[in-house]
């Protein structure tokens, strides 16, 4: 019986020192570990949320497996970064909204933080910040990516994107009759 | 910045590049559209709710004093819609006139005619 209650104790205070902690481990698909401020974490990821409720947290580091190393740094210092901010009006206030709601305005350290990356840092971002439920990044990822197609012409975006224009000809002819305004330029 | 290995970006799954879309004005979007068939997916259901238009009824272009000055917005009081149009010339700052759609099985667009000098010219002399 005393046994059994000294063990229970035990397990109680290690649960209390878990809930205590403020940080999170995370580990990448490439086995590398990440802590992130708890608080920020949950406030800025629902998918993370929900495993800190749950208690699907793993002290050794949870396993994000879809997310791969870079990607989970540029995550954790988002996160990171997001906790020492102190959000300004532009982001409490919703922006005037035209027809369908646009992204939020970015802050000017979350456009810094997005206009430092590659392209390839930028699209494992936007992949992650899906897959974890990060409505604020990725409205400031997806944010930097309509920025980066604004003004072009369709070749000019296929070339930032790298992208191969699959269309027959035939059929890019039909697109051409749709999308004339696309093409006014030409 | 420059890489040396740039991603396939028409590998972005749809309802990411539907979402990045979502923000674009017109000719971006359309723009957009034509770039790749998979992209065309993703513009195609970013359309049908930024540009609910589905019938020929006249719309309405103006001018808005907060806009820069190529940007117009088009208004189709039978839908409820209206988005901004990036336009290649200048917009006046009292512009206000009802225009047809072009009468389009495919969908709602505005006639490529329209940007062209010809119909520029003859929006001068409306005004």
């Amino acid at each position: 019986m005393e046994v059994d209650k000294g063990k229970g104790e035990a397990e109680e205070t290690r649960k209390v020192a878990e809930a205590d902690r403020d940080t999170v481990t995370l580990k990448s698909s490439d086995g590398k570990l990440f802590e992130v401020s708890k608080e920020a974490a949950a406030r800025l990821s629902t998918v993370l949320a929900g495993m800190i409720a749950g208690g699907s947290i793993d002290d050794n580091g949870t396993d994000l497996k879809q997310i791969g190393s870079e990607a989970l740094e540029n995550v954790v210092d988002y996160c990171n970064k997001h906790a020492n901010s102190i959000p300004s009006a532009a982001l409490i206030s919703s922006s005037i909204s035209f027809n369908t709601a646009p992204f939020k305005e970015p802050e000017e350290w979350e456009r810094k933080f997005v206009d430092r990356l590659s392209h390839d840092a930028l699209f494992d971002l936007v992949e992650a910040a899906n897959f974890l439920g990060m409505e604020r990044l990725l409205d400031v990822t997806c944010h930097k990516i309509s920025e980066m197609m604004k003004g072009k012409s369709p070749d000019q975006i296929r070339e930032v994107f790298n992208i191969k224009n699959d269309y027959t000809k035939e059929e890019l002819e039909e697109i051409r009759q749709e999308l004339a305004w696309a093409f006014y330029d030409d | 910045m420059e890489e040396a290995v740039h991603p396939d970006w028409s590998g972005l799954p749809e309802d990411l590049t539907a979402m990045v879309m979502r923000s674009l004005d017109i000719p971006d979007l359309f723009s957009a559209g034509a770039v790749c068939t998979s992209w065309y997916a993703a513009y195609s259901a970013v359309r049908r709710v930024r540009i609910p238009i589905t019938d020929a009824s006249p719309c309405l272009l103006y001018s808005c004093a907060a806009d820069d000055d190529n940007t117009a917005t088009l208004f189709s009081p039978s839908t409820g819609a209206a988005f901004k149009v990036r336009l290649p010339f200048l917009v006046p700052r009292d512009l206000c006139l009802v225009l047809d759609l072009l009468e389009q099985r495919r969908g709602p667009f505005i006639s490529r005619t329209f940007v062209g000098s010809e119909y520029s010219a003859s929006w001068f002399m409306l005004r």
